[in-house]
C-alpha cells in the first residue's frame, strides 16, 4: 500500500498541520504588526535621554532647542518639550494642550503623579496608562529645566493589546479552530461513512445467504478491509458451492442406497409370496409371514433412513400452506381404518365437524400422523384400540391418539432405533409444532399441536 | 378379453417374476427392459408398469413422452425410488404410484383401481350385495325384489363415485365436493341427507345398512 495513501500518514498530517497552526496564528496575525512598525524601547530612549540631559549642560536654548529637534526626528512619534530654569514651556512641534505653559510647583507635582509608570496596573490592564513619560534634568542641575518625552504606550515595547478585546484577531483565531475542526470532522466523517457502510453490507444477506461483495473505493487500511471482505465472500460462496455439490452427492447417494438396497427386497418379497402360495403346513406359512414381516420393515427402515438424512440435511422439500387439519386427519384414518379393522381394534373416533386450520406441509403433516399410527400397530396391538380425537384445551386445540397398549417403557419385540420418532421431532419443528406424549403401563396418548 | 399390460422394468429377477405374475393373475403381459422400444408396443397396451431407473432414458421422460401420445392409457409408477420428490415428479404424468418393495397382492389390486376408475375395460356389471349395476347402461338391479332402483341425480352421483372407490373410506368432504363439485362447509347436513334417503332405496334394513356404511367420524364407505 503507498504510504500516502495510508490514513494513518493523513491522520499525522493532520495533526502536525494543528500542531503547526497553534502558534503560527497569532504570528500570522500580528506579523504585519511586527514588519511594519517600529517600536520603542523605552530603556534605550531612556538612557539616551539622560545622556542628552547630561551633555546639554550650560548649553543656550537655541542648542537645547536644536538638540531636542533632532532628536524629535528620530522618534517622530514622541511628544518632546522642556521646561527652562523659569518654569517655561519650550515645545518642540505642535503643542500639547495638557502642558501648561508656566509651571507652578503644584503643576509639577500633578505632572509628576500623572506621568509615573504604575507597573501593577500596567500588568494587571486595571486602565492601564497611555502615555510613557521620561524626564531629565538637564546638565543634572533644577536651575537649567528639565526635558521631557512621552510616547505612547502603543509604539512602545511595552505596548500590548488585551486579547478579549482584540476582536478581529479571535474571529480570525476561531475561524482557524473551526476549519481545523471541520477538517478534522470531515476526516473521521468520511472513515466513518465507509465504516458504517462495510457494516451494513455485512449485515445484509445476498440471494445465497451470502452477503454481496463490496466496491473498492480507495486503497487505504479501510480499502484493504473491503478486499479481505470480498475475498472472504470469494471464499464462503466456493465453500457454499462445494458443500451444495457434496450435500447433492450425498443425497444422491442415500437415494441410491435405498434403491440398490430396495431392489433386492423386492425380488425377496416376490418369491416369498411364490413360495407362500404353494405352502401348505402352518409352520411355513408363519415362518413366511414373519419374513415377509421383516422384509416391510426393513423397507420401513431403509426409508426412514432416506428421509431422516435428507430432513436433517435440510433438503426435504416443504410446502407450509393453510390446511384444514381435521380433514387430514380423517383421511389418514381412512386409509388405515382398513388394518385398524384387520386387527380388530376398538375405533374411538371423536373428531367435530367444524375446520380447524393450521398451516403445515400436508404430506409432512401426514407423515407425522402415519408414524404415530404405525407405532400404535407395531407396538401398542395388544391393547386393540385406537383414539384419535381433537381436544381443546387452554384455548389450543389438540389432536389426541390414544392406544391401550403397555406403553413406551415396554420393551417391544419390534421397537428400533426410533429413527420415527426422530422424523417426527424434526417435522414438527420445522412446522413449528409441538408434541407430547404420556405413557404408563395402561396406555399411550399423543398430544399434537401448535406452538404457542 | 384379456387385458394387455406393458411392463418396463431393467431388472430381470424382478421384470420376469412380475410377468409371469401378472399373466397367472390373467392378464397379457408385454416386458421390455427399456423405454426405447415402448412407442411400439403402445397401440396394444391398456396399461403400462413403468420403473424409473432404467438404461438410457429415464421412467420419467418416457412416462410423459408416452402420456403425451397415448393420455388415455394409464400409467403406473413401479419404482425403489420413494422420495417425495420422485413421487411427486411421477404423479405429474402418471395415475399411481407403487414403491418396491411391493405387495403382489396389492400391486393387482392397483391394477384393478385403475383399470375400473379410467374406464379402460368397464365391465358389463358389477355386483355389490344384493345389488347388480350395468355400467353401460347406469341401471342399479335390486337382485332381492326383481327391481330397477330409480335414483335422483344427486343420489346416482354419490352412489357411482362410492362405487368407483368401492372398499375405499371416503371422507364427507371427498364426496361431497366430488358430487356437487362446490367447497364443503364442515357440519353442512346436505350429504347425509342424501345418504339417507339414498339407503331408504338400496338397503335392505336401512337401520342396519350394508351396502353404505357410515364410518362414523370419518364419512363413509361402499363394501361388496
Amino acid at each position: 500500500m503507498n504510504i500516502i495513501q495510508s490514513l494513518m500518514t493523513r491522520y499525522l498530517l493532520l495533526i502536525l498541520f494543528a500542531f503547526a497552526l497553534f502558534p503560527l496564528i497569532p504570528a500570522i496575525y500580528y506579523s504585519p504588526l511586527l514588519f511594519n512598525k517600529v517600536l520603542y524601547d523605552p530603556e534605550e530612549i531612556e538612557e539616551i535621554w539622560k545622556q542628552e540631559a547630561a551633555e546639554l549642560n550650560n548649553q543656550k536654548e537655541e542648542v537645547i532647542q536644536r538638540r531636542l529637534e533632532s532628536i524629535k526626528n528620530t522618534y517622530p512619534k514622541a511628544a518632546v518639550f522642556w521646561i527652562n530654569g523659569s518654569g517655561e514651556s519650550r515645545f518642540i512641534g505642535n503643542r500639547s494642550d495638557d502642558i501648561p505653559e508656566h509651571w507652578t510647583f503644584t503643576d509639577s507635582l500633578v505632572f509628576m503623579e500623572e506621568s509615573k509608570f504604575h507597573v501593577d496596573t500596567f500588568l494587571q490592564n486595571k486602565n492601564p496608562q497611555n502615555i510613557y513619560t521620561i524626564s531629565a534634568l538637564i546638565g543634572n542641575d533644577p536651575n537649567q529645566g528639565v526635558m521631557v518625552l512621552q510616547v505612547p504606550i502603543t509604539d512602545t515595547n511595552l505596548g500590548s493589546i488585551s486579547l478579549y478585546e482584540d476582536f478581529p484577531f479571535v474571529i480570525f483565531f476561531i475561524s482557524i479552530s473551526g476549519a481545523f475542526l471541520l477538517i478534522s470532522w470531515f476526516f473521521f466523517f468520511n472513515i466513518r461513512k465507509r465504516l458504517v457502510k462495510l457494516q451494513f453490507a455485512m449485515s445484509e444477506m445476498g440471494d445465497e445467504g451470502i452477503p454481496d461483495k463490496v466496491v473498492i473505493s480507495k486503497l487505504d487500511e479501510i480499502g484493504r478491509l473491503e478486499g479481505a471482505f470480498n475475498k472472504m465472500i470469494n471464499q464462503l460462496k466456493c465453500s457454499r458451492d462445494r458443500e451444495k455439490k457434496e450435500e447433492n452427492l450425498r443425497k444422491q447417494l442415500i437415494a441410491n442406497i435405498s434403491h440398490d438396497l430396495r431392489t433386492p427386497l423386492t425380488v425377496m418379497r416376490q418369491h416369498v409370496y411364490s413360495v407362500k402360495k404353494y405352502s401348505t403346513s402352518s409352520a411355513e406359512l408363519e415362518s413366511l409371514q414373519i419374513v415377509e414381516n421383516k422384509l416391510d420393515d426393513m423397507a420401513k427402515m431403509i426409508n426412514n433412513l432416506l428421509s431422516y438424512t435428507l430432513l436433517s440435511a435440510g433438503k426435504h422439500p416443504i410446502e407450509m400452506r393453510d390446511t384444514d387439519i381435521l380433514d387430514e386427519v380423517r383421511k389418514v384414518i381412512a386409509e388405515w381404518y382398513p388394518i385398524f379393522e384387520e386387527y380388530t381394534f376398538e375405533i374411538d373416533i371423536d373428531l367435530p365437524e367444524k375446520s380447524l386450520v393450521w398451516e403445515v406441509d400436508p404430506i409432512w403433516f401426514k407423515s407425522i400422523l402415519d408414524n404415530f399410527i404405525q407405532n400404535v400397530i407395531r407396538h401398542a396391538r395388544s391393547g386393540r384400540y385406537i383414539g384419535i380425537q381433537a381436544l381443546e384445551c387452554h384455548g389450543s386445540t389438540f389432536i389426541v391418539i390414544r392406544d391401550k397398549g403397555k406403553g413406551f417403557n415396554h420393551e417391544s419385540e419390534d421397537k428400533g432405533a426410533g429413527i420415527g420418532l426422530s422424523i417426527v421431532s424434526l417435522m414438527a419443528k420445522e412446522m413449528n409444532l409441538d408434541w407430547e406424549v404420556t405413557t404408563s403401563s395402561e396406555g399411550t396418548s399423543i398430544y399434537l399441536g401448535m406452538k404457542t | 378379453m384379456k387385458l394387455t399390460i406393458l411392463h418396463i422394468e431393467d431388472d430381470q429377477e424382478i421384470g420376469s417374476w412380475v410377468s409371469k405374475f401378472l399373466t397367472e393373475c390373467g392378464y397379457e403381459v408385454i416386458w421390455i427392459t427399456s423405454g426405447h422400444e415402448a412407442m411400439e408396443h403402445m397401440e396394444r397396451a391398456d396399461l403400462v408398469i413403468l420403473d424409473i431407473m432404467l438404461p438410457g432414458l429415464d421412467g420419467f421422460t418416457i412416462g410423459q413422452r408416452l402420456k403425451q401420445k397415448y393420455p388415455n392409457t394409464p400409467i403406473m409408477m413401479l419404482s425403489a425410488r420413494t422420495a417425495m420428490e420422485d413421487k411427486l415428479q411421477g404423479l405429474h404424468f402418471a395415475d399411481d404410484y407403487m414403491t418396491k418393495p411391493y405387495h403382489p397382492d396389492e400391486l393387482i389390486a392397483r391394477i384393478q383401481v385403475l383399470v375400473r376408475r379410467l374406464g379402460v375395460i368397464a365391465p358389463e356389471s358389477i355386483e355389490v350385495k344384493h345389488l347388480r349395476i350395468d355400467q353401460r347402461s347406469n341401471r342399479i338391479f335390486d337382485t332381492s325384489s326383481n327391481e330397477d332402483i330409480i335414483l335422483t341425480g344427486k343420489q346416482f352421483h354419490i352412489f357411482m363415485y362410492l362405487l368407483d372407490h368401492l372398499n375405499q373410506i371416503l371422507t364427507k368432504k371427498q364426496i361431497y365436493e366430488a358430487v356437487w363439485g362446490d367447497t364443503y362447509i364442515e357440519g353442512d347436513k346436505t350429504l347425509m341427507v342424501h345418504i339417507r334417503h339414498l339407503r331408504e332405496k338400496i338397503e335392505l334394513d336401512t337401520s342396519n345398512p350394508q351396502i353404505i356404511q357410515t364410518i362414523r367420524g370419518i364419512g363413509y364407505r361402499m363394501s361388496s
